[in-house]
């Protein structure tokens, strides 16, 4: 007899790494904040998995670039355009504030 | 059906004892001479016992914005009052989760009729700053914004005046600038061990003030510390009331 068919205890929590990894959280980040907030202990790998079986845009996994353009000469390469990677939206820099530098007085 | 109106208000937590809560007091005590009713949040849950809002205040709700739904729940507290503002008093180091929830929820609540003014108490010390251009970039235009500069560590605000991130907030935000002047300190640390705030500290009963503060000099002193700063807080007005 099969038993309970398997489920992500992370389920419950989806809205809450959907808004973590927008925000620009790591997974190790998320994992802390999961335990710290409601007492759920995960490793970062699983919310990395957790977050990957779920992502719309997969990555398209491809053989790395050819050593030797000449060595294969019976295959072109395709013309066709890949679509661009779709990269997270940097969140806006309203100030033009960088945390990491120190604060520079300028001259009045 | 008009839209219900709330003034949310408050402090920018981030770096600790730079007078968030002192300041959140003197708001208080704005709101209280106006007559105007406020349900206030003591969210500043690992401070102290002394040093937190509810320790001056003890109508205030003690809440961990850090728990599950904190921010909802707070949000839902002062929306269920008839008070028009909420003031909350926010820990040093709340920003994180204040920014995520301010990203999801800020567009239903402004469509409510929720407004929200921050108020980032900063001193001379770059940290102070720092944590006032860390909530802005995240915040933005979606706060109205008070800026106390409190003169505890001296009158020198360069690195909030006179630094590229500090113009651009000037020019952005339009704040609201106002000055806590400096205090004398064992005056200071009394009112804070009381519980008292410089306008309480002046119409409270001797037994309360305690024999520092029923001298004659510290009582004068209180009451010209409970004035500059509501003198300073109605300057701003536009963005503290209703």
């Amino acid at each position: 007899m099969p038993g309970k068919p398997f489920q992500s205890k992370l389920l419950p929590h989806k809205e809450f790494i959907r808004e973590s990894r927008a925000q620009g959280m790591g997974y190790r980040e998320i994992a802390a904040e999961l335990r710290r907030r409601f007492g759920l202990r995960t490793a970062p790998a699983n919310v990395f998995s957790f977050v990957k079986v779920r992502a719309r845009r997969r990555p398209v996994f491809s053989l790395p670039p050819r050593e030797n353009a000449a060595a294969s000469p019976a295959c072109p390469a395709p013309t066709t355009p890949r679509s661009p990677t779709r990269r997270p939206t940097a969140p806006t820099n309203w100030l033009n504030y960088d945390p990491a530098k120190p604060l520079e007085k300028l001259p009045s | 059906m008009t839209k219900p109106s709330k003034l949310i208000v408050f402090s920018c937590g981030g770096k600790g004892g730079v007078g968030k809560t002192t300041v959140a007091t003197a708001i208080v005590d704005y709101y209280a001479t106006r007559g105007i009713a406020a349900t206030l949040f003591d969210c500043d849950t690992e401070n102290k016992q002394r040093g937190s809002l509810s320790h001056f205040f003890p109508e205030a709700e003690k809440l961990d914005i850090r728990a599950e739904r904190g921010l909802d729940h707070f949000v839902d507290i002062a929306l269920a009052t008839d008070a028009p503002v909420a003031l909350a008093d926010l820990a040093a180091g709340s920003g994180r989760d204040t920014f995520q929830w301010f990203d999801t929820m800020f567009d239903g609540l402004a469509t409510s009729g929720v407004r929200f003014t921050a108020v980032a108490t900063i001193t001379s010390s770059a940290s102070s700053v720092e944590t006032l251009f860390t909530w802005a970039n995240a915040l933005k235009n979606r706060a109205r914004y008070l800026v106390v500069k409190n003169q505890i560590a001296g009158d020198d605000f360069g690195y909030f005046e006179d630094t590229g991130p500090g113009r651009d907030f000037l020019a952005k935000a339009d704040p609201k600038v106002i000055e806590l002047k400096a205090r004398a300190r064992e005056i200071q640390t009394e009112l804070d061990n009381r519980g008292l705030t410089a306008a309480q500290a002046v119409v409270a009963d001797a037994a309360r003030r305690g024999p520092l503060l029923n001298g004659g000099t510290a009582r004068v002193r209180a009451e010209s510390y409970a004035r500059q700063i509501d003198t300073a807080l109605d300057s701003a007005r536009e963005i503290l009331l209703p």
